[in-house]
């Protein structure tokens, strides 16, 4: 209140805190999580993914809602974690545990990894269309296998490449075409721990 | 089950009495411990009498669902009418024998005509409904729509009460569609997610069959297999934090999904694996080919497999479609029935064809439909054999003209229930719900009923 009620100043309080600083690695000693020493790793949640998917990408979703006539059409630029309505959904969401807000519960959410979102993420045609539209890809595909690695990392994991990253990119590029290589190396960032989890 | 339950303060009784049994009882410690064992059975809400009358033992382990999406003409198809004349038949007025004395179908189902041995036709199907959504709601969860909850359909009960809670354990899902969803259908209703179908998206007919999730349009073995090493090696959180119970999950879950990419699974759906010859029998298309597909499920244990059969809402042009289509469905279904005999797999195979209705007997001549038939519920025939279902028997009848219903009324729930009892599903058990409601797969609750399918079970 004492900041005139300014968010900004509330998100600097909170990220610049020890709690939220607080680093994923922990010692592994029971409790830590509980007791907040360390910083539990969270998979994205549905809505949250596919919009990241869909930022780093550069593609949208279609969503719409068949019932009741005449049918609702949500605009393609709008994010998932805006949709307004627990019945207009998607496959994808459903696949990775957004709840069918049938109850008030937070329990209702599912974050439990499984093999059929594995399936999706590694290997559908929804996510392999996604990379090949993908204009970032198309970009960095014309770079250096040193520059390529850069860019990517910066798209999709926010940060530079360790130079044994760099130098497995490079040895990647030398077994691939450079297409194909960034097509990969686009999927193998997406489908990385570091890119599905929080932490 | 909590401590205070009947059962266990049975046990804990007859663990006193059996204990106590070398010692002198005093009259009222026995008149005491007699009344509770009593009150401990009765307690027990017919518990006992259901268990000795017990679900039967099941004798079917997977289901075929052909599911006829737009509702299939009973007339043209499994209910003919030959004497119904030119404006009920139009110019499919023939109805031919069958290897089965004295039942007769469709002229354009001669193949099926020679296996009419293996299924039983229920020609007394009815649920009065008409339009698309509710009624293909209604045959498969065998319910009417418009209550308050949404009910699971027969694939997802079946998923639940055969699937991985209950001790499957095939990578394959347990509950797969045939290509594509329905739509406008929630398969699994209040059961959630966890039940849908596993859609496979592609076409068996075409020279790959591109499943999807695993097997990818354009992506090589050898590239997958590279990919799978660069995304191991790149792997620089798992490597900072060994031994992290959540990610320890996401790698088991990958470690599953590449078994089925690379495995087993992937040859499983490449059905180049299968003779030429066979694959000509059932038919080069989408629908026999998918038959095909499911024959290989069930060789896998899958216990549901639906094929979603579509292009039968024949408000038009009706009988150049039966003429293109119905070739096509008696090949590839004759042939299922056949192979899965010779296999030994009919006996433990149910198949159900079945669309939402069937159509209008009086053939719609005026424009703008020109010769087209539109939606019928008032009485339409489905087809079920194998798995316990005896084949070789009509079950129920429509009138002269196909309008209305003549004799032995079959409601959905009836068909739906009578697969439970085969496949050993108990129909009054609990469906879990979100909201912990007291839902039964099938309940007596007011549901339209003409009994089970006894003549054939």
């Amino acid at each position: 209140m004492a900041s005139k009620y300014d968010l900004k100043a509330l998100y600097r309080l909170i990220v610049n805190s020890r709690t939220y600083q607080m680093s994923s690695r922990g010692s592994g000693e029971p409790g830590a999580a509980a007791n907040f020493a360390v910083y539990p790793v969270r998979r994205l949640e549905a809505e949250v993914l596919i919009d990241a998917v869909d930022q780093v990408t550069g593609t949208t979703e279609k969503y719409s809602s068949p019932i009741p006539e005449p049918f609702t059409f949500i605009p393609e630029g709008q994010r998932s974690i805006a949709l307004p309505d627990g019945s207009i959904t998607s496959s994808f969401l459903e696949l990775f545990g957004r709840p069918p807000r049938d109850t008030g519960l937070e329990g209702e959410r599912n974050n439990r990894p499984t093999a059929g979102q594995k399936l999706h993420l590694l290997n559908s045609s929804h996510i392999q269309r996604k990379i090949e539209q993908s204009r970032m890809v198309e970009y960095q595909a014309k770079k250096t296998p040193a520059e390529m690695a850069t860019g990517m990392y910066l798209g999709i994991l926010s940060r530079f490449p360790t130079p044994e990253e760099t130098r497995t990119v490079e040895a990647y590029y030398q077994t691939a075409k450079p297409r194909e290589a960034a097509v990969d190396l686009a999927w193998a960032l997406m489908n990385s721990a570091e890119f599905l989890y929080r932490h | 089950m909590n401590d205070n339950s009947p059962n266990r303060s049975l046990d804990r009784d007859v663990g006193r009495l059996v204990s106590g049994l070398g010692l002198p009882l005093s009259r009222r410690e026995a008149m005491r411990r007699c009344l509770f064992g009593t009150a401990g059975l009765l307690l027990m809400d017919g518990w006992g009498l259901r268990a000795a009358a017990g679900p039967r033992v099941a004798t079917a382990r997977s289901v075929i669902q052909i599911w006829m999406w737009g509702g299939p003409c009973h007339i043209d198809t499994f209910d003919p009418k030959p004497g119904a004349g030119y404006d009920y038949c139009g110019p499919l007025a023939k109805a031919i024998p069958t290897n089965v004395a004295g039942i007769e179908i469709g002229e354009l189902l001669p193949l099926l005509a020679k296996q009419a041995d293996k299924y039983s036709i229920l020609r007394g199907m009815t649920h009065g409904n008409f339009a698309h959504e509710t009624a293909a709601y209604w045959v498969q969860t065998g319910r009417a729509a418009g209550g308050r909850e949404v009910y699971p359909c027969a694939g997802a009960v079946t998923s639940l009460f055969k699937g991985y809670d209950a001790g499957y354990t095939g990578l394959i899902p347990p509950y797969i569609v045939l290509t594509e969803p329905q739509g406008r259908f929630s398969e699994a209703g209040f059961l959630g997610s966890r039940h849908k179908p596993f859609a496979t998206g592609g076409d068996p007919a075409a020279a790959r069959f591109n499943v999807e999730g695993i097997v990818a349009q354009g992506i090589s073995d050898q590239r997958q297999r590279a990919r799978r090493d660069l995304l191991h090696q790149l792997n620089t959180l798992g490597r900072a934090m060994p031994g992290d119970a959540t990610l320890k999950a996401l790698y088991q879950s990958e470690d599953q999904a590449y078994e089925l990419i690379l495995g087993d699974a992937s040859k499983l759906f490449d059905l180049s694996q299968e003779k030429d010859e066979l694959r000509d029998r059932y038919g080069r298309t989408t629908f026999g080919q998918s038959c095909l597909m499911a024959r290989r499920l069930v060789e896998k244990g899958v216990p549901y497999i639906t094929i979603n059969y579509k292009g039968w809402d024949t408000h038009k042009q009706h009988f150049e479609t039966m003429r293109r289509k119905l070739p096509e469905m008696d090949k590839g279904l004759a042939t299922l029935l056949g192979d899965l005999k010779e296999r030994g797999l009919l006996d433990s195979t149910i198949v159900w064809w079945s669309g939402e209705f069937g159509r209008t007997p009086r053939v719609q001549w005026e424009a703008p439909w020109n010769g087209g038939r539109s939606h019928w519920g008032k009485v339409f025939s489905a087809v079920v054999a194998g798995g316990g279902f005896e084949g070789g028997h009509v079950i129920g009848a429509s009138d002269a003209k196909g309008e209305e219903l003549k004799e032995r009324p079959i409601y959905p729930a009836d068909l739906i229930a009578s697969m439970y009892d085969l496949l050993g599903i108990d129909t009054n058990a609990k469906l879990p719900h979100p909201q912990g409601l007291d839902l039964r797969v099938i309940s007596a609750d007011g549901l339209k009923t003409g009994g089970r399918l006894k003549e054939i079970m």
